[in-house]
């Protein structure tokens, strides 16, 4: 009899079954709000990185841009003519057919021929990529491991 | 709670139920609406933009590796049409700074922000000292810093972007024009080796959408390159050619000029010239530079009756067909009568009993009309095919004509035209058709195809090109023959083509000028072709001066301007002498040779 009016008593405290609910909406809300707040911090993050491999790219662009620039003008500043008006400024001048003198040299054959790259068939150099882990988002992650360890099956596959 | 509260709460809970119910429904009829595909599209839309990666075009190098052709950065200038603040300030800083037009300026930049117009082009290809100017236009502010697009410090010019890109790039200016061609601002390729190979330079542009959302930022797709051209031009054979070129048109008074410098055995183009030239950085004045149809290369470009130097096909023909030997005997009466026209030689004497070797020393038109003849039309004109001409070469550049070869059958044809055609007239061809020709009697027989193109670099690698050949017209006995011949004809002409220190073979050409009633008087086109040392043949070279003023006759203004290029070409070239030849030549009297 006793114990039966304890167990009524404890169910029918209201405040208690109030703060039960509260409690578990609260932890819902909290659980939430730190998912939100993550997803919020890695994708601020990505941005952020997103924009700095943007600005990367555009950089390299420019600076490829540059290294044309620059390789046109040594080529002006070397070219035949200004390279003849050099070297009449410092005295210089066009050698003529009696004064060379010609020196045999066994086995030299000459200039050899330009090599500007590796002939055809020879060495290949594979183009760097940009790791996924710099452009996959959050979801995009916890996707990619439900397929790792075959969670995706759950998601009809 | 109390009981009579409770309805208050069942209200709110129907209202938000209801409300939220009516939010879901809108969201799902949204979706499934016929205009659902148009708002996915437009969101797609809208999530990217749209950017061509045009990749840079690939450089042009001698045979040294001398850039030739290359890439500048110029500026794109534009204006951002809704920050525009005040389009007369704009106008007046890129009159006064880029040289733009102040009127044209102002009406675009004055054009107002909509929907349809947010940006506009004010100025292009500007050049990177200009865009400086405007970058630290307002002295009291600091300068932009170069990698900014923004193209101005001042508050006034806020509106206006610079964007980078890459133009064509001519370090050496006129130098090989005539052999390179010239991009235009739409990055097409006009004439000579920019056109012939504008697929390979240009690469190949890629269209790509860039994500708005720097969180689904992607890597932007590697794209080549085009393809680096090694040529075989040697830039310093090169100025040499054109600089010699030059000095003896102004010599000689001659309207223009041709020269082609090309290693015999591997048909590589070491130089090739022709007048005028321009700075190809300039492109824009080729309207004012070549007026009324002239080639922009008359070395492939240009046909013209070739006259004497032709004689070397006619003789070699004869040769190689065992018609004549070169101690055949001929009574030259100073006349040849053919197809009803009467041939004489170009002094119009009769130069008496001549062997073949004196035919072609004296350059004896009677004598080859008569070689022609007991050679006979079918005969000729096979060689004349097998030597290449009345086709194209197919040497690798733009714009390669294929020459004019009447032949028995055709309705313009008689009889007349073969005598004509066995000294050079009345047959036009291309200068490089004449040095396809002549390089069978370096090769054993074997005709060269010419080309510019020494190796091609894509993707890294580099892929040389071998020397082709063209077929063989004579044998590798008749080649021989034939060198020996024109080496001994020039030597027992004291010919102004010699070299000291160098055995020589070639030939000189004097060709009457064909107009529709005729020929012209006083007026001829002078060429010489020739190849050397004989022993071991490093360079054919041919020149042709067209309508000199000082003499009419090659053996005058076309051999001095040939042994002007082989005296500098064999220093150039590191070939020493090894022959003891008259050396210098008098000036005293004219060769017999036209």
């Amino acid at each position: 009899m006793r114990n039966k009016s304890y167990v009524q008593a404890h169910s029918q405290t209201p405040w208690r079954r109030q703060m039960q609910m509260i409690g578990f909406f609260a932890a819902a809300v909290a659980a939430l709000a730190l998912l939100a707040g993550l997803y919020l911090n890695v994708t601020a993050r990505a941005s952020t990185i997103g924009r700095h491999v943007q600005s990367l790219q555009n950089e390299r662009i420019r600076l490829q841009q540059q290294i044309e620039n620059m390789e046109s003008q040594l080529a002006s500043l070397t070219s035949n003519e200004a390279m003849q008006a050099r070297a009449t400024q410092l005295g210089f001048a066009p050698v003529q057919p009696g004064a060379v003198t010609y020196l045999t040299v066994e086995g030299y054959r000459g200039r050899p021929n330009l090599q500007l790259a590796p002939r055809a068939g020879g060495q290949f150099i594979g183009v760097p990529r940009l790791p996924e882990a710099y452009t996959e988002s959050l979801l995009d992650w916890v996707g990619k491991l439900f397929d790792e360890y075959g969670f995706g099956l759950l998601g009809g596959y | 709670m109390p009981r009579e509260h409770m309805w208050r709460y069942l209200v709110m809970a129907a209202f938000f139920a209801i409300f939220g119910s009516l939010i879901l429904y809108k969201t799902f009829s949204i979706q499934n609406s016929p205009q659902a595909e148009v708002f996915l599209r437009q969101g797609e839309f809208y999530s990217r933009e749209h950017d061509v990666i045009q990749p840079p075009r690939g450089i042009i190098y001698d045979r040294n590796g001398n850039i030739l052709a290359g890439n500048r950065t110029v500026y794109e200038i534009g204006a951002d049409l809704a920050s525009v603040r005040d389009p007369h300030a704009i106008a007046l800083a890129l009159s006064a700074l880029v040289g733009a037009d102040y009127n044209t300026v102002l009406e675009r930049a004055s054009i107002p922000a909509s929907a349809s117009s947010v940006y506009v082009v004010l100025a292009n290809y500007v050049l990177p000292e200009k865009v400086n100017l405007l970058k630290s236009y307002d002295v009291t502010r600091e300068a932009e810093p170069m990698d900014s697009t923004r193209c101005s410090n001042d508050p006034a010019l806020f509106a206006l972007r610079c964007e980078a890109q890459l133009a064509r790039s001519y370090p050496e200016r006129d130098l090989a024009s005539n052999l390179l061609g010239f991009v235009n601002r739409e990055s097409l390729g006009y004439f000579g080796v920019e056109q012939q190979y504008q697929n390979l330079l240009a690469g190949q542009p890629e269209n790509i959408w860039i994500p708005v959302a720097p969180t689904r930022v992607q890597e932007r797709p590697e794209v080549p390159a085009g393809a680096s051209l090694v040529l075989t031009i040697d830039r310093e054979i090169q100025a040499m050619v054109e600089d010699t070129l030059d000095a003896h048109i102004t010599q000689t008074g001659a309207e223009s000029g041709t020269v082609i410098v090309m290693d015999p055995k591997t048909g590589e183009l070491l130089a090739m010239a022709s007048t005028p030239r321009m700075d190809l950085n300039e492109f824009q004045n080729y309207g004012d530079i070549y007026t009324n149809e002239v080639p922009y290369n008359r070395a492939i470009g240009e046909i013209y009756e070739p006259g004497s130097i032709f004689k070397v096909i006619t003789a070699a023909a004869a040769l190689d067909q065992g018609v004549v030997t070169p101690e055949t005997e001929y009574e030259d009466r100073g006349v040849y009568t053919i197809g009803g026209i009467t041939i004489r030689n170009w002094n119009n004497r009769a130069w008496g009993l001549q062997t073949v070797q004196g035919c072609m020393q004296h350059s004896l038109n009677v004598c080859l009309a008569w070689m022609g003849e007991k050679l006979g039309q079918e005969k000729f004109y096979e060689y004349v095919d097998r030597f290449g001409f009345g086709h194209t070469t197919g040497v690798d550049m733009a714009g390669e004509q294929s020459g004019t070869v009447k032949r028995p059958g055709d309705p313009n044809w008689y009889l007349a035209d073969l005598g004509a055609n066995t000294f050079g007239q009345g047959i036009a061809v291309t200068p490089i058709q004449m040095v396809m020709a002549v390089s069978a009697f370096v090769n054993d027989g074997q005709m060269v195809i010419p080309h510019i193109v020494k190796a091609v670099i894509q993707d890294g690698s580099q892929y040389n090109v071998a020397p082709q050949f063209a077929g063989q017209p004579i044998s590798a006995e008749t080649a021989r023959t034939m060198t020996d011949m024109l080496a001994t004809s020039l030597e027992g002409e004291s010919s102004l083509a010699l070299v000291a220190g160098y055995r020589l073979a070639g030939k000189t050409g004097t060709a009457q000028i064909p107009v529709p009633t005729g020929y012209e008087e006083n007026q001829t086109n002078t060429s010489f072709i020739g190849w050397g040392p004989v022993e071991d043949p490093r360079f054919i070279v041919f020149v042709w001066l067209e309508r000199p003023e000082t003499s009419t006759w090659a053996s005058e203004v076309a051999s001095p301007l040939f042994a002007d290029i082989v005296e500098r070409l064999v220093v150039l070239q590191g070939i020493p002498p090894n022959f003891q030849n008259i050396g210098t030549v008098s000036n005293s009297g004219q060769g017999s040779q036209q």
